[in-house]
């Protein structure tokens, strides 16, 4: 007992203390904020001045741009900043990126800190939680304004970013789903390349033809990504994966989801697929099976089409989406990919967006960009660009052309709810158990049903 | 009696060999592979020796992204590795010295206060101590990343702690007779008996430290300030294609300062007490 | 400094004519100062906060609300992954710890001798462990464990034809990460190492002259004087032990069917990919209790196994 008592009163010598030393720290830190850089800062604060023209009018100002990629993504994002710089030099930048998952522990801390940067990069799945927060800046103003200028993109690729009637965020780029497929070994098995309208169906036999004929393996459709099978079966059928105020799902017959599990397991069961142990292996993208030949193709993101078209190095196409047997609405939607967004608490929202408009509209940015954040939204950008870009990406152009006018395609559901990752991975897990046959789809689906109408109520 | 010695001593270095190739297979594999035409990394990964030997890889490799090449990466990675290792060997032998020598009241609190502390997972205090570092303005700057390391490792304040326990307290109670002050039995006795601890210190602190990546991660957030750690996972990212090869040689290269390191400070390690002179 | 003072004053039994530099309290704080302040500037802070924020709902975007044991509730009744990941957190524990640990003495044993050529195997031994969590890891590991990698193909070659993916397996890939964890041994074998060396000669000159064979020696000078360290290593690795998260990420990520949902790594997707900070704090403050009360366990009975040679510590 009298160990009880020494707590106590240490407690509350600790908490005084805390007090205490929080605040002279605090202090001295303020004071001394310019006095002990590293060698590092200093020699960077030079050079900034260095690359700096000395008589400009305007006011100097250096934007913070972050986004989530990789080092090739990198090196283009900042040649276009560079390029952004020598036309006003005035603005400079100070750049950041990371990848994906360590992209949003870093920007859930910054958002904590309030300080985030004038311009980051986010995602259609992941904004409803910042705008909830009232953290982005409302961009209307500045189109009005003709400051961000939008008159040669499609209302489509803007209407993405639009919550309530206000523009919050600006996509650069289109992205949808497409089949990439291998023409040759369909060739090989003596079939032709499928229609528009072809379902999935078609595509577990054409795929058994394949396996008999030449041997090649099928791809489980999106074996890595289930959820989005289930909200493309769902809107087939004129329904939504959430409900509008995303406390539920937005449907209730397990049989949308029983019917994607039984496609699957039907696939395995006919063993025209890898084992589900190799499928649940994360693998590189020049060791995946599509890219060293062995499979003949897969439903694929458009701007992932473009990086697997590359690394397989032989003619792809990019064909239709299978369709949903049951359903006759449109499956897929264009999703504005890589938004851009500028935050309430920037300091400097006109040159923030006077960097939007020239990533949207320069046609010299744009090629240095290559396309690398999905199909560019403006018209004449596109065009410009179409004979520069390789194979790969004109293909991904062409295809979103196309889909723009397909049946298939209809305007996109709002912006996942705050607990829509919890349900990609419960629809995740559920997936994995069907796949290893631990349960039949018919429990799956209503596992999923269950669950998720649970977590989303919590939120 | 000396052929069986040398007999045994053969066997020993048989069995040594093996086994280290064994160990250092994976490790192997990475080290040639790095001298791979990239094309061949995973065509040939069956193969230990490259067909075709190339130092491309390291060429490309260290031309690093965003304008920012590998120099940058090591220097920064040397200057948080090297001052933060010095601040935690420093600050963790004082008060591993006053937690295992010293009876002072409070001591069992605080110290169980101190191993509370390495239970905590990192995920859950970095939120709080971001908005701590990011008040006091020290956000992209080595300052949150440096100036906790002189406040002393929980984890090397034990261990240390546990080799000075193992230390006769008779040489201290002679060093007093002599006359020493607490202090003076610190510098003149026991510091000299823990050097194997102090080197085992040096090693893991800088090497920690050198793969540190979450603490960079955010408090690092310029490409001109990463460290190896970061660079090397901006190199993978699973939404594109890799360069393999410029990957396995930058992580090639990122190994060979710890392990010169403990290459220069394992002899130390051997000069344990057994050599320096202690007796009985 | 104000503390130390006031300390002095409270202890009665001093008396005043001692010397500030023999005064026991002085002295012990006055080497303790260094991890006392970043103890209450670095570590409080965060971990009362985290604490306060375990009772509440706290994306981090907005500011928490306060729920009360909401979060814990929810843990233990009506969260089943929770469950599956404290399950496979002990399954790595009692397996890998224990694993590693043998595997670090023996390997030290090993190394622990004055031949030719020592530095090297040392260095050598210790390279696997400065890779770390690093990508690299992660390649060649599947190189090794898939379908058509290393370890099927050195079956092969005993006869065993095996065509498992152990890295997808629900059984197996677990061990993958357990027999990752044993081949990290680096750390615990370099503290056995240190420890082995500061055993004095002279214990077994007159072990040897008294005609102790190895085994003797081994059970009856080299093991009890190791004491202290492996109690060292075993409160050490635990500890980590319970919070393995970097394997589980890049190797597995937390599959397949969850077996590898390590808690460290659940706790983290809550916190940052869900957005349940507050249930995050939650999950950590009970990995602390756990962590805890395990580690009292072995210290409470470290004093019937370890042996110190100053009773004073």
């Amino acid at each position: 007992m009298k160990k009880s008592s020494i707590f106590g009163r240490t407690g509350i010598l600790l908490l005084v203390l805390v007090l205490m030393i929080s605040l002279i720290f605090t202090g001295c830190g303020k004071e001394s904020d310019d006095g002990e850089q590293t060698d590092i800062e200093k020699t960077e604060k030079e050079d900034e001045k260095g690359g700096e023209v000395t008589d400009t009018p305007s006011e100097e100002v250096t934007l913070r741009v972050v986004w989530w990629g990789s080092q090739e993504r990198a090196d283009i994002t900042t040649e276009a900043l560079d390029l952004f710089t020598e036309k006003n030099p005035h603005i400079t930048f100070e750049t950041e990126f990371a990848a994906w998952d360590d992209y949003w522990d870093k920007m859930a801390t910054y958002a904590a800190a309030n300080s985030l940067p004038d311009i980051f990069q986010h995602d259609y799945a992941k904004i409803s939680q910042y705008l909830e927060n009232d953290l982005l800046a409302d961009l209307t103003p500045y189109v009005e304004s003709g400051q961000l200028d939008l008159s040669d993109v499609d209302e489509n690729a803007i209407s993405g970013g639009k919550f309530d009637g206000k523009l919050y965020a600006l996509s650069l780029g289109t992205n949808s789903f497409g089949t990439l497929v291998d023409p040759a070994i369909i060739e090989e098995a003596g079939l032709s390349m499928p229609e528009d309208d072809w379902t999935w169906e078609d595509y577990v036999d054409m795929g058994k033809t394949i396996y008999e004929k030449t041997g090649k393996l099928s791809e489980i459709p999106l074996a890595a990504d289930p959820k989005f099978m289930v909200e493309y079966f769902a809107r087939s059928v004129g329904k939504s994966m959430y409900s509008e105020d995303g406390k539920s799902l937005g449907f209730d017959d397990p049989s949308i989801i029983e019917d994607f599990f039984e496609l699957e397991l039907e696939m395995i069961k006919a063993g025209i697929t890898t084992s589900p142990e190799e499928l649940l292996i994360e693998k590189p993208i020049e060791e995946s099976d599509f890219v060293l030949g062995e499979d003949w193709g897969g439903p694929y993101w458009t701007n992932f089409a473009v990086v697997i078209a590359d690394a397989a190095q032989r003619p792809l196409e990019l064909i239709s989406m299978p369709l949903y047997s049951k359903g006759n609405s449109p499956g897929l939607y264009l999703k504005p990919s890589m938004f851009f967004c500028i935050p309430e608490t920037s300091e400097y929202k006109d040159e923030a967006v006077q960097v939007l408009d020239f990533w949207t509209n320069d046609i010299d940015a744009n090629k240095i960009l290559k396309a690398d954040r999905g199909v560019p939204i403006s018209s004449k950008v596109r065009e410009a660009l179409a004979d520069g870009v390789s194979e790969s990406v004109k293909m991904t152009f062409d295809y979103i052309d196309e889909l723009a006018d397909s049946s298939n395609v209809g305007p996109i559901d709002p912006p996942e709810p705050p607990a829509g990752g919890e349900v990609t991975a419960l629809i995740k897990e559920v997936n994995e158990e069907i796949l290893f046959e631990r349960i039949t789809p018919e429990e799956g689906a209503e596992k999923i049903i269950t669950r998720a109408n649970e977590i989303l109520s919590k939120q | 009696m000396k052929e069986k010695i040398k007999f045994s001593n053969i066997i020993y270095h048989i069995i040594m060999i093996l086994f280290c190739f064994l160990m250092l297979y994976p490790v192997l594999w990475m080290f040639f592979s790095s001298f791979k035409p990239n094309e061949d990394i995973f065509a040939t990964a069956h193969k230990l020796i490259p067909d075709k030997w190339t130092i491309e890889n390291y060429i490309s490799g260290w031309k690093g992204f965003g304008g920012v090449s590998f120099d940058v990466f090591f220097k920064n990675s040397f200057l948080y590795s090297g001052i933060g290792t010095i601040g935690t060997v420093v600050s963790s032998v004082l008060v591993a010295y006053g937690f295992a020598r010293v009876k002072f009241k409070g001591r069992d609190f605080w110290f169980t206060c101190m191993i509370l502390t390495m239970m905590l997972p990192v995920q859950v205090v970095m939120i709080p101590q971001f908005i701590m570092f990011h008040k006091l303005d020290w956000v992209n700057s080595f300052k949150p990343l440096i100036v906790p390391t002189f406040t002393a490792g929980p984890f090397f304040v034990f261990l240390i702690m546990q080799f000075i326990r193992g230390i006769p307290i008779e040489l201290d109670e002679a060093a007093k007779i002599d006359g020493c002050s607490k202090y003076g039995i610190f510098f003149r006795v026991i510091l000299p008996l823990v050097t194997p601890a102090i080197v085992t210190t040096t090693i893991f602190s800088f090497y920690w430290k050198w793969d540190d990546f979450l603490g960079p991660l955010l408090y690092l957030s310029k490409p001109r300030l990463y460290t190896m750690s970061i660079a090397l996972k901006v190199f993978n990212d699973s939404t594109t294609t890799t360069n393999w090869g410029g990957l396995l040689a930058m992580s090639t290269l990122s190994i060979i300062p710890a392990l010169v390191i403990f290459f220069i400070f394992q002899d130390y390690l051997v000069e344990g007490i057994a050599t320096t002179g202690i007796k009985g | 400094m104000k503390k130390i003072f006031q300390k002095t004053k409270n202890n009665h039994k001093i008396k005043p004519s001692i010397p500030l530099q023999d005064n026991e309290n002085v002295v012990g704080y006055t080497f303790i100062a260094p991890w006392l302040i970043g103890f209450f500037i670095f570590t409080v802070y965060p971990i009362l906060y985290s604490f306060y924020l375990s009772f509440t709902d706290y994306n981090i975007l907005s500011s928490p609300k306060f729920i009360g044991l909401e979060n814990y509730k929810e843990m233990f009744v009506s969260d089943p992954l929770y469950w599956k990941s404290v399950k496979a957190t002990f399954y790595y524990v009692f397996t890998a710890v224990p694993l590693r640990l043998i595997f670090a003495l023996i390997v030290a044993l090993l190394l622990c001798r004055e031949t030719k050529g020592i530095g090297i195997y040392r260095s050598a031994l210790y390279i696997p462990s400065l890779i770390g969590g690093s990508v690299a890891v992660a390649v060649m590991w599947r190189r090794i464990f898939e379908a058509e990698g290393i370890l099927n193909s050195t079956l092969a070659l005993f006869g065993i034809e095996s065509n498992i993916a152990w890295l997808g397996h629900p059984t197996y890939t677990i061990w993958t990460i357990i027999i990752l964890g044993a081949w990290q041994f680096g750390s615990p074998m370099l503290i056995f190492l240190s420890g082995l060396k500061q055993i004095p000669n002279t214990y077994y000159e007159s072990a040897v002259i008294d005609g102790a064979g190895w085994f003797k020696r081994f059970f009856h000078i080299t093991l009890p004087l190791l004491t202290p360290i492996i109690f060292f290593n075993l409160v050490m690795q635990l500890i980590s032990g319970f919070m393995i998260f970097t394997q589980g990420l890049i190797i597995t990520g937390g599959g397949p069917l969850n077996t590898t949902l390590f808690y460290a790594l659940y706790l983290y997707r809550n916190a940052f990919q869900f957005g349940k900070m507050g249930y995050g704090c939650a999950m950590a403050w009970v990995m602390l209790v756990v962590i805890g009360l395990f580690t009292l366990v072995l210290f409470k009975t470290s004093k019937y196994w370890v042996h110190y040679e100053a009773e004073e510590g």
